[in-house]
């Protein structure tokens, strides 16, 4: 019984270090990446900043092939947590033009002390044939309200 | 039906198993273990069932909220007040079951000892014999922040209206239950077969996890 308990504590309570397992300093800059299949760079950014919980965020992502930005795409982004269950959080991005996709939404404050978050983009270029969507991946940390 | 509604019943569904558990749990069993032991199928689900429809009212209070402002924002910022409250209620709650379950009540007879209005209020929870008393529980601790929770209120408010909110939010409150009934009836189970020390124990740790949510949201308040 008290196993089951100190199982559920360590569930909740546990609080990996954070800023250790990102990969992108959203606070400081914006992140690029190069999506290996179809040589895409995508850069992403969030506004404003510092980037706190549990306020209106604007998600922006600057897709280009090579010289030229990829404005014919849909993007979809899903924020998720890693480690931790938050539902279903995604984020439609509209076409601003010249390769530039938009969204807002709010990240939720997790109780148990979690800062970290992905933002993980599927991205389908339009008239792309067979291929299947890209992704582009971003591990970030927030900051408390 | 919207495939939004679905989604919502199913985001309950997997995160109570996958979220609920870790964080709700601990409360669960605060009040599960300090039970009395029943020997009808009834009155061991009724609790359960109670402070379940009490968590989603007031799920669904919040989501009429979200739908009638349209922001997240503005709402959750002016509820942030009544949730850190529950949180230090629960935990104070969490400490007074955890006591009870360590039988250190019987030792020192501290509700004897005191008369403040918290220590009175808790005296009656801990006394009263009607499983009625978990339906407001319920409602106080469906204010406790969560994270789980707190995406499905952004997707209540994305949906503009009062109603289409209420109805978003009662599909996931719904998907919740299968996951917390289910653990709360292992452990009404377990502690019925469980004494000794095993069971002390338990009582320590419902204690400890009672002064973390008390300590959070304390750091909480202090916060805002």
């Amino acid at each position: 019984m008290a196993g089951i308990v100190a199982i559920m504590l360590t569930l909740s309570c546990s609080r990996p270090h954070d800023a250790a397992g990102t990969d992108c300093r959203i606070d400081k800059n914006p992140c690029m990446k190069t999506i290996i299949p179809g040589g895409v760079t995508a850069v992403f950014d969030i506004r404003p900043k510092p980037v706190k919980m549990m306020s209106a965020l604007f998600f922006n992502l600057s897709l280009s092939k090579g010289d030229r930005p990829m404005a014919d795409a849909d993007v979809l982004l899903h924020l998720t947590m890693p480690g931790m269950y938050m539902g279903e959080h995604k984020v439609v991005m509209s076409n601003k033009g010249g390769g530039t996709y938009e969204g807002s939404s709010v990240i939720p404050r997790c109780p148990s002390g979690r800062r970290i978050w992905k933002a993980a983009f599927i991205i389908n270029e339009a008239n792309n044939g067979s291929s299947g969507p890209i992704t582009a991946e971003y591990t970030f940390e927030v900051k408390e309200q | 039906m919207s495939t939004g509604y679905i989604l919502a019943f199913t985001t309950g569904l997997l995160g109570g198993f996958g979220h609920c558990i870790g964080m709700c749990g601990p409360l669960v069993a605060s009040y599960t273990l300090y039970e009395k032991d029943t020997f009808s199928r009834f009155s061991a689900l009724l609790p359960h069932l109670l402070y379940n429809a009490g968590r989603i009212t007031t799920y669904v209070f919040i989501g009429a909220l979200m739908g009638i402002s349209g922001s997240f924002v503005n709402t959750a910022g002016k509820l942030s007040g009544i949730q850190n409250t529950a949180g230090i209620l629960a935990g104070a709650f969490m400490i007074v079951m955890g006591l009870g379950i360590t039988g250190v009540f019987k030792e020192i007879r501290i509700m004897e000892m005191h008369n403040s209005l918290i220590l009175r209020m808790m005296k009656n929870v801990r006394e009263s014999d009607s499983s009625w008393r978990y339906f407001p529980f319920g409602l106080l601790l469906g204010f406790l922040p969560c994270g789980l929770s707190y995406s499905v209120f952004i997707g209540a408010a994305a949906t503009g209206s009062m109603p289409s909110a209420m109805f978003f939010v009662l599909c996931f409150g719904l998907g919740t239950i299968p996951a917390l009934l289910l653990f709360g009836l292992v452990l009404t189970y377990l502690s019925a077969r469980i004494r000794g020390w095993i069971y002390r124990t338990s009582g320590v740790v419902v204690i400890i996890t009672g002064i973390y949510f008390l300590v959070r949201g304390l750091m909480s308040h202090a916060q805002v």
